[in-house]
């Protein structure tokens, strides 16, 4: 209803504005070319600006009253809003300052840790290197020894066997008819019972 | 191992069969020479009469007639004669080696008799032989049948082998002693 009442306000306004401006812009004549002509001019148009300015104030005072009333509630809240994120904001970092404090705190624990493990582990494989190595040294010499033995033992073998093939040639060349007397009577002698060495029994 | 008892029982048969006769040497000797003369027909024209009586292909019947053809030339005595075919029957003819040198052993036992081989460097003299024999005779306390034979490679002295026991007095026994003890004294080595 109050709306009615003021478009209605406002159309008759309207034509009391636009009477006023033809009437201002001076019909047929043309421009004023003094001021004493000027001034009544600018006053119809002074007077046209002030009837378009109560004509608005009177059309869109309300509602401009409104939404500024309206932007400053939005303001408001949105101030309050950010004032609470804000809060939240400095409350999460808070916490996540906290957290970053206590994160450093445990990576420095895991960088000890991992440090002494890396110092432990290291240790260890210093130490299995070492057992490793001792065990192939052992091997190496035990694998030395047994070859030198086994070398020594051929050529022991070897060298016993060329001395006695030596000596048998030796024998079987030198061997003459006392000698053979004398071996047969010593075979009758281990017979007998005198050399008991010269006996086996299978 | 089976082989030998079986040989034995057999050998022990023959041998309680000559136990009953007069003569217990005599016959355990004859049977013993029997058994020697079968085994040289056995072995003769590269064993053919052995293969024929081992052939599993030949049947049972025809072998028993080649035997019965054979012994009756050979002038075994009905024991021997009879051990031969009862082998033949329970096809069990390959034993009849074993039997023989199981018979032998039993049979000189019986007699008091042992066997004795004699390696020499070189031939004996006949009383040289007889001196080894007799002494073999009086360290074994029985008599001894001895087979010489010549080895040159003892080098010198003789090696005697009575039953399982062996007198070695030797040139080469002697080296070979040597030998050993070079090998694991290592006097050679540190010589």
């Amino acid at each position: 209803m109050s709306f009615l009442r003021r478009l209605s306000t406002f159309a008759a306004l309207s034509g009391v504005l636009m009477v006023s401006t033809a009437w201002a812009a001076g019909g047929e004549h043309g421009p004023p070319s003094t001021l004493d002509e000027a001034l009544p001019l600018i006053g119809q148009h002074a007077l046209n600006l002030a009837i378009l300015l109560g004509l608005l104030a009177y059309v869109a005072a309300k509602p401009i009253k409104n939404a500024l009333a309206a932007r400053r509630e939005t303001i408001r809240v949105g101030i309050d809003k950010a004032g609470e994120a804000e809060r939240v904001a400095r409350q999460k970092y808070d916490e996540l300052e906290a957290k970053l404090a206590s994160f450093e705190d445990q990576l420095t624990e895991m960088q000890s840790d991992a440090e002494s493990r890396a110092v432990a582990e290291r240790e260890k494989l210093l130490a299995d290197a070492r057992a490793e190595a001792a065990a192939l040294k052992d091997g190496a010499r035990r694998s030395i020894r047994d070859e030198t033995d086994r070398a020594v033992a051929a050529l022991r073998k070897e060298a016993a066997a060329q001395a006695v093939a030596l000596a048998t040639q030796k024998a079987a060349a030198l061997i003459d008819e006392t000698d053979h007397n004398r071996l047969d009577h010593q075979f009758l002698h281990v017979v007998n019972g005198g050399k008991p060495a010269g006996v086996t029994h299978g | 191992m089976a082989d030998g008892s079986l040989a034995r029982r057999y050998a022990r048969a023959v041998l309680s069969i000559a136990r009953d006769q007069p003569n217990v040497v005599a016959t355990t000797d004859a049977f013993a020479s029997e058994l020697a003369s079968f085994a040289e027909v056995l072995d003769l024209s590269n064993g053919e009469l052995r293969g024929v009586l081992g052939n599993p292909g030949i049947t049972q019947g025809e072998r028993r007639a080649v035997l019965d053809a054979v012994l009756p030339s050979m002038n075994l005595s009905p024991t021997v004669a009879n051990l031969l075919r009862l082998l033949l029957d329970k096809g069990r003819f390959a034993v009849l080696p074993e039997i023989r040198v199981q018979y032998m052993a039993m049979a000189d036992e019986l007699a008091g008799r042992v066997r004795a081989t004699v390696s020499t460097a070189r031939a004996l003299t006949p009383a040289l032989a007889a001196e080894v024999q007799a002494s073999l005779e009086k360290a074994t306390g029985k008599t001894v049948l001895v087979t010489f034979s010549v080895d040159s490679s003892l080098i010198g002295g003789m090696v005697a082998k009575v039953g399982d026991t062996v007198f070695d007095a030797s040139v080469r026994s002697r080296l070979t002693a040597v030998q050993q003890s070079l090998t694991s004294s290592g006097t050679v080595a540190e010589a």
